[in-house]
């Protein structure tokens, strides 16, 4: 606690000085002859002038260090270890291509997800990333300096966010020519929470390096838009390259850039240097797409690239109309014109139509869903389900940008105020990242760089406003000008009231930072009651136990969220994972969850399956937990498998687990793992035997025993149960499927209903016969904190899955 | 023992079957010295005997007419081995062991007893020739044995402890001659005893209480040398909360407690790496007449009293530079090999000594010294870079 006070206050001390050493870099640029021409201010003034650069680019260095610094609480806190869920993929990934170099990737067919399926790694990730600290580890071990991967691994993040920092000051500076303005959007983006929610040091994901790809992309862009160089378009379509190595984000810029050209043509500003570097941009950066195994084709015929095809066709079409102005009569050219672009519209719209019908293009589940916010919920329960594509609430809107919701209006004001082709992009930039960010929360991250840049513009305008005005109030009367007549009480009070506001941000984000985002996840520390703090290691402990004592090729049955982290801390085949292409496979997990115990144990052997790992806070109000998740279970294994039904799963209206719960509840896989004996312990002297601590209730059904699982570990506080999957007994083929409950929809039954010799099927699931239709109350269902792969912008869901239009 | 003429050799025989279980013997004469008997590839008295031979030669002669008496020592692991062999989570460990209570031996045997201490009073033991008191059950004596006599009892009984074993151990040293002398020891545990079958049953068993999986392994104590610093203990997937340590001045010794992950019950594994920092000053000794002349001296032993590893590693990286390299060991080796180790700044590698030693137990808590040349100036050179 005392050392995270004192980073706190490191930060906020040193943000000050770089507030004051702002202001002083701005009186000095505007370099008037003041009324203090006093030799001091005069030699302070030209001083600073003279010290401006280096003064600049310390305070450049100071923010890009703390970024990194502001990054670390985490392994201050815990220990140097990878968070979460994807990043353990990634890590994964990462120390395969370390040791087996970039073919071994490109072939590496992993044999441990997707049980029995497989996954093909090569062809199926944005290397980037993995490419990157794989790079650095290299290059570190040619320099005898042989850091283990792992630290590479946690560490990306933070670097990466200081070149974030750097690029953002870049790209302020090419739209505003101030290097103030840099500055600040430098300093905003260095701590803005909603990206270090992704980027502090152990977060070791896709978005880590692409934001900074994203940021350098369009400051690249954006110098080849101002300059018309061929060289800055092609570094510009080099960075995209690299964006899309490593995020689908990427469709963000290869969209974003074309809607720019639109903008720019409609305002009437359209160029030469804009159609060089569009020109080159979209050629280059289409190839270099293409390069990525993952995207291929897809740069050509998927929804998501039409708006540059279409953007370059037109401005082509538009060039050589031009061109043929200069030979035509002016009425031959109005008439030529109007045909142009009726055929080319035309044209277009038709194309992309036939090819959205018949199929040619596709839009993926995830852009639809930024479409239209409700197609998800309608029609893909996997992408609904993961926490991070619910639409955005205020509060997470205020929390992850902090004031900086507040400047960005006044940055925007800016730009409109005194118009260019960078303003203009920053704007649209701006305004588009708003509407994706309040679709899906996740989007907040791809925003945080595009208000702080808009803060950056906007807070330096205000100060330079405010301190004109000051300036010129300490002017003699006459040299007054009538431009800046602001009473300097006002000047002053603004500006100190613009100080207050950036350093409050500085401190909300470094809480944010420290409090709320520097958690590993696989780690939770809480406090005794003598207020030590203590670990709760279950995870690891029961990931490491299946590590050590089951053998080599055991198969683990779990919920997707885990896949990942049962792959890369147990080293063991795991059934589905959080990458989520496959969703039929998902369903069927998530069928035998909600199953009856006879059921699943079919699905479970079908699949091989020798261990069953579920998750349990209710005896240590850990409320991250399977039976919080599994109303999704229930719906994504509903939704491919449709005697798998959620209302079936509501007593008295609604999801709990008490008493009054539904027979099909308190008799699914799920519920009778979790709750496997529980009945047997007190979590509260208060409290009956078997209170849930997380749901706040006693549990409804007691005293069952497991026949086919058999509880094979179960972690200190119970988090994480692991249940071993019997073998069959002897003469244990015959018997008979529960009534009403169709399984395994590939399988036929084998033996008919009744025709059993063996009817003392005690275990069998008591069918609830399906009741009206009420209006249930939709109770709330955790989300996943998983991310539901990033690969998938552009893999389609729809396409491989029948997908149940199904309404919930 | 009576002997016709002065020699100095003595030969020890054991039984075949047991040969393979045996870790160590050591012999003590009158000097009070312990002597490491070597052994003999005599296979026809091998196959006529079932015997394996042992030569010892003491540090004296022995007259004839003269009675000397020796100290034989024979330390075996894996002999006793649980019955039932699965036992679940509320069942107590039992144990069985076969021996011949006969002193085997080349010689003939005037008299001889033997006296077996066990954990607990037996379930089961041969009943000829024996008298049980309690936990211990005598046999013999027995008279005027002959050469290679045997025969073979069992004995069967409680025992509720858990059977820690290390399958494998390495240790790093890694010496810089700026002051530190960095250790990491690298643990695969094993509990040996006999392995849960059935249910976990959770409700049932908890790491602190006594009346299930008894014979579970909860904890183990090491001893780390007293000045060293800077402990940590974790596994392949990081660090581990659960360890304790305190500088104990009375022992001499920094006392740490660890738990591993989870409570090994029988049949279980786990690794571990306990690893620690030496200041130089008190294991790197310098020859006055030559300061270019290094000794480190190193424990040789685990810092976990009463387990044994079946194998002991121990990886010597001396700096880089360092030229003329000796060892002495006071126990012969399995196997030596020489590699190059590569840390931070290396070109040319790290001089790396690999020594192998199998069946170690606490006899071999002794101290190994590793000698070398290294020129002083040096070390100034990575720093340099």
């Amino acid at each position: 606690l005392f050392f995270f006070f004192f980073k706190q206050k490191t930060a906020y001390e040193m943000l000050r000085s770089l507030v004051g050493s702002e202001m002083c870099i701005r009186d000095s640029n505007e370099g008037e002859a003041s009324v203090l021409d006093s030799p001091f201010v005069q030699t302070l003034n030209s001083n600073a002038q003279k010290w401006a650069p280096a003064l600049r680019m310390t305070i450049l260095l100071m923010i890009s260090i703390l970024a990194v610094v502001v990054r670390v609480f985490s392994v201050i806190r815990f220990e140097s270890i990878i968070h979460e869920f994807d990043p353990w993929f990634n890590y994964r990934t990462t120390q395969y291509l370390a040791k087996e170099g970039v073919y071994g990737l490109w072939n590496w067919y992993d044999s441990e997800s997707w049980y029995p399926l497989g996954r093909s790694v090569g062809g199926t990730v944005y290397p980037g990333l993995m490419v990157t600290s794989a790079s650095v580890y290299w290059v570190l071990h040619q320099l005898s300096i042989p850091v283990d991967i792992r630290n590479v691994c946690v560490f990306l993040a933070p670097v990466f966010a200081a070149f974030t920092s750097i690029a953002a000051y870049l790209m302020t500076n090419v739209i505003t020519k101030r290097p103030e303005a840099g500055l600040f959007s430098a300093l905003f983006v260095a701590i803005v929470p909603s990206y270090m929610s992704r980027s502090v040091a152990g977060s070791y994901d896709n978005e880590g390096v692409s934001i900074f790809a994203l940021v350098f992309t369009f400051y690249m862009y954006l110098k080849a838009a101002d300059t018309g160089s061929l060289l800055w378009s092609c570094g510009a379509s080099l960075a995209f390259f690299y964006m899309v190595s490593a995020w689908g984000g990427y469709a963000f810029i290869i969209n974003i850039i074309p809607i720019y050209i639109v903008a720019v043509f409609l305002s009437g500003n359209i160029n030469n240097r804009l159609y060089v570097s569009y020109t080159v941009f979209y050629v280059l950066g289409t190839i270099y797409a293409m390069q990525i195994p993952f995207v291929g084709f897809q740069a050509i015929h998927s929804s998501e690239h039409m708006a540059s095809h279409g953007v370059f066709i037109f401005l082509q079409v538009y060039m050589f109309i031009n061109w043929i102005k200069q030979y035509i009569t002016k009425s031959a050219f109005k008439a030529l014109t109007r045909l142009v672009i009726f055929t080319f519209v035309s044209l277009l719209v038709l194309g992309f139509l036939y090819l959205t019908f018949t199929g040619k293009t596709k839009w993926s589940g995830r852009s639809l869903t930024l479409l239209d916010p409700t197609y998800a919920k309608k029609f893909i329960p996997i992408i609904a389900s993961v926490s991070e594509h619910q639409a955005t609430t205020w509060s997470s809107f205020f929390f992850d940008l902090h004031y900086l919701v507040m400047f960005t209006p006044i940055g925007l004001y800016y730009c409109l105020k005194k118009p260019s082709e960078g303003k203009l992009f920053a704007a649209i930039y701006t305004v588009l990242m708003v509407y994706f960010a309040s679709v899906m929360v996740r989007l907040l991250l791809v925003l945080a760089p595009a208000v702080s840049i808009m803060s950056g513009m906007g807070v330096s305008y205000l100060i330079r406003f405010l301190i004109k005005n000051l300036k010129n109030a300490l002017k003699s009367s006459k040299k007054q000008s009538s431009k800046y007549n602001v009473p300097s009480e006002f000047s002053v009070v603004g500006i100190l009231l613009i100080s207050y506001l950036v350093c409050t941000y500085t401190f909300h984000a470094n809480i944010a930072g420290a409090e709320s985002y520097s958690h590993p996840s696989v780690i939770l520390a809480t406090r005794d009651q003598q207020g030590n703090r203590l670990i709760i290691d279950d995870f690891r402990e029961a990931y490491y136990w299946l590590r050590q004592n089951t053998k080599p090729e055991a198969k683990i049955m779990s919920w997707w969220d885990y896949g990942y982290q049962i792959t890369g801390f147990s080293n063991r085949t795991v059934l589905v994972d959080n990458n989520t292409w496959n969703n039929s496979h998902i369903a069927t997990v998530g069928t035998a969850m909600a199953s009856s115990e006879e059921d699943a144990y079919e699905i479970a052997e079908k699949l091989d399956v020798d261990y069953v790992l579920v998750i349990f806070g209710g005896y240590s109000y850990y409320s991250g937990d399977d039976i919080n998740k599994f109303l999704w279970m229930v719906r994504i294994g509903g939704g491919v498998f449709p005697h798998i039904k959620e209302e079936d799963f509501y007593g008295s209206g609604q999801y709990r687990v008490d008493g009054q719960a539904s027979q099909t509840m308190l008799n699914c896989l799920m519920y009778k793992l979790s709750y496997y004996r529980f009945d047997e312990v007190k979590t509260d002297y208060w409290k009956p035997a078997g209170y849930d601590t997380v749901r706040q209730t006693e549990i409804g059904n007691k005293g069952y025993k497991l026949r086919r699982f058999e509880e094979a570990f179960t972690s200190e506080r119970w988090i994480v149960r692991i249940f071993k999957v019997k073998p069959r007994e002897n003469r244990d083929g015959l018997y008979i499927r529960s009534k009403g409950v169709i399984n395994y929809p590939s399988d036929t039954a084998t033996f008919k209903e009744g025709s059993s010799l063996f009817t003392n099927h005690k275990y069998s699931t008591k069918v609830v016969p399906p009741k009206k239709r009420k209006t249930i109350t939709v109770s709330t269902c955790l989300l996943y904190t998983s991310d539901a792969a990033d690969d998938l912008l552009c893999v389609d869901l729809g396409g491989r899955r029948i997908i149940k239009k199904k309404k919930y | 023992m009576k002997k016709k003429k002065a020699l100095n050799t003595y030969y020890i025989a054991v039984p075949r079957e047991y040969d393979q279980f045996l870790a160590l013997i050591l012999v003590r004469d009158k000097n009070n010295k312990d002597i490491v008997p070597v052994r003999i590839q005599d296979n026809s008295v091998q196959a006529q005997y079932n015997a394996t031979i042992y030569k010892v030669d003491l540090t004296h002669y022995v007259e004839s007419n003269q009675e000397e008496q020796l100290i034989i020592t024979e330390t075996y692991f894996n002999r006793m081995s649980a019955l039932p062999k699965k036992i679940t989570i509320f069942e107590d460990q039992n144990v069985e062991i076969y021996d011949n209570p006969h002193f085997f031996s080349p010689y003939p045997t005037e008299k001889s007893q033997t006296t077996y201490k066990l954990a607990s009073s037996p379930i089961f033991y041969t009943e000829e020739d024996a008298t049980a008191k309690g936990g211990n059950i005598e046999y013999g004596p027995y008279r005027n044995d002959g050469a290679f006599t045997r025969s073979k009892i069992r004995l069967h009984f409680e025992n509720t402890r858990p059977f820690p074993v290390f399958k494998n151990v390495t240790r790093v040293i890694e010496v810089s001659h700026w002051g530190n002398i960095a250790i990491e020891d690298f643990y695969k545990l094993a509990n040996e005893g006999a392995e849960l079958t059935g249910e976990y049953n959770k409700v049932d068993f908890n790491k602190y209480t006594q009346h299930t999986g008894k014979n579970s392994l909860k904890n183990l104590k090491a001893k780390l040398p007293y000045n060293s610093w800077g402990v940590y203990y974790k596994d392949e997937v990081g660090n581990i909360s659960t360890s304790r340590a305190f500088r104990d001045s009375a022992s001499n010794s920094v006392d740490m407690t660890i738990e591993p992950r989870f409570a090994l019950l029988g049949g279980w594994k786990s690794n571990f790496y306990i690893g620690y920092n030496l200041p130089a000053k008190y294991t790197l000794f310098v020859e006055k007449a030559d300061p270019t002349n290094y000794y480190l001296r190193q424990n040789s032993g685990l810092i976990f009293k009463g387990i044994m590893a079946e194998e002991f590693t121990i990886k010597v990286i001396l700096p880089e530079g360092a030229t003329e390299i000796n060892y002495q060991f006071p126990f012969p080796l399995n196997e030596v090999s020489e590699e190059k180790s590569f840390s931070y700044f290396d070109f040319e590698g790290r001089p790396t000594f690999v020594f192998k030693i199998k069946n170690v137990v606490d006899y071999h808590d002794q101290t190994f010294t590793v000698n070398y040349k290294f020129s002083q100036n040096s070390i100034i050179r990575e720093p340099l870079m």
